[in-house]
């Protein structure tokens, strides 16, 4: 009887082989399927064709020249501010501060640069004031109105003077962008001040700091 | 004896016919689970990391699109004033305060502006966006609330720009503002200064 029915396992035999194959291989399918990391998706806008960030030489809030390529190596995160806004300039900062804390450790490797498009107002005392509210750690940098005109034309940023009546003198409408240089220098995020959250900018960051652009 | 070896011959044959696939899955699984952990491993480690920085940070976001949650409500005649915060600011800088407005009234209201001790002047403004550009200018006129309707001032929006302060406004401060409305006259409230 014992070998009666081992016959008919032994019958049985290659196509429990041919479905032991089968579910091998969809398990190896499904697995990998679930398992495997999906593509990243930037909550920034990335640029199509990332290209070398535009250098300049500014003055901080210090009175020190500093330079872009100062830090290759570093991520940079660059915004066009002045300390007179009394919205979208505090948000983004307020923002930063909060990418700064959740970054912990790996803040060492970021540089929060925001740089004034009100330099007549602006001065190093009053940037060093102004930024020390969020983080003594964010740079503030200045320059003449013609350096900082060209240097927003080359990151295709815009900022206008506008008298409109206000009490406060006059008001500068900007871009509020925050833009992300990369490990290499590359110019490769723009981030929405309004719309960007601390965590979603901190991923981005971290991503980024990994080598990826 | 006989009847022994059928009965072990036939639990054999059930072992053999359920447990092989399971084994084979399971290797399968293992196999699987072997092959793709090299890639996994780090985008793991840090998906558990933004988990916490999203938790932790998902307050944050609740304070800083919709104001102070927690934030006093002030009723006044047929006014509900809520969500009402400063942002920080230094000596001679510039703040903006945010508030939502609700009317009860059966009558439209209108939303006038606001005097502070703390600030030089305070007028409303508002910011547009054109693109990626933000316009920001004063509103002359005030803001109708309508009956049984609100107003938000918030980031983005409408804002009381408090020009040329008087004094620091630290996190945790609380500064007295005068509100001024068309119909309700003079409303003062007392303002968190807050970083959302």
């Amino acid at each position: 009887m014992t070998r009666i029915h081992d016959s008919k396992y032994a019958l049985h035999l290659p196509s429990t082989r041919l479905a032991g194959t089968v579910i091998l291989a969809f398990s190896l399918l499904v697995g990998c399927t679930l398992l495997a990391p999906k593509p990243y998706v930037f909550h920034g806008m990335s640029f199509q064709d990332p290209v070398t960030a535009p250098d300049f030489t500014l003055i901080d809030q210090n009175h020190q020249t500093v330079s872009l390529r100062d830090f290759r190596g570093k991520i940079v995160l660059l915004f066009f501010g002045f300390t007179n806004c009394p919205d979208a300039c505090p948000a983004t900062l307020g923002t930063w501060s909060k990418v700064h804390d959740l970054l912990e450790e790996k803040v060492e490797h970021i540089r929060f640069i925001m740089i004034t498009v009100d330099p007549e107002r602006d001065t190093p005392e009053r940037l060093a004031k102004h930024l020390s509210m969020f983080n003594s750690e964010f740079i503030g940098l200045s320059g003449s109105i013609a350096e900082l005109e060209h240097l927003a034309q080359d990151y295709n940023a815009y900022f206008q003077k506008v008298d409109v009546g206000s009490a406060a003198g006059y008001l500068v409408n900007h871009t509020t962008l925050t833009y992300v240089v990369d490990l290499n220098g590359n110019l490769v995020l723009a981030h929405r001040s309004y719309e960007i959250l601390p965590h979603e900018l901190a991923e981005d960051l971290e991503y980024l700091l990994k080598g990826h652009s | 004896m006989k009847t022994m070896v059928k009965l072990h011959g036939t639990i054999s044959v059930i072992l053999r016919k359920t447990l092989l696939p399971l084994v084979i899955v399971s290797l399968g699984g293992a196999i699987t689970i072997a092959g793709c952990t090299v890639s996994h491993t780090d985008s793991g480690m840090d998906a558990n990391q933004i988990g916490r920085e999203s938790a932790h940070d998902h307050a944050d976001h609740t304070m800083s699109s919709d104001g102070i949650k927690d934030g006093v409500t002030i009723s006044h005649e047929e006014l509900r004033i809520q969500n009402l915060w400063a942002r920080p600011a230094f000596k001679g800088a510039n703040s903006a305060v945010y508030l939502n407005l609700h009317n009860h009234g059966k009558n439209a209201e209108r939303f006038l502006g606001a005097t502070s001790e703390f600030a030089k002047a305070v007028e409303i403004h508002e910011i547009n966006m054109e693109g990626d550009l933000m316009i920001m200018s004063p509103v002359l006129n005030g803001i109708e609330i309508p009956a049984n309707g609100s107003i938000e001032l918030v980031s983005g929006g409408y804002h009381l720009m408090l020009i040329d302060l008087q004094s620091d406004l630290h996190e945790d401060d609380h500064f007295p503002l005068a509100l001024q409305f068309e119909q309700s006259g003079q409303v003062i409230v007392d303002v968190l200064v807050a970083q959302p």
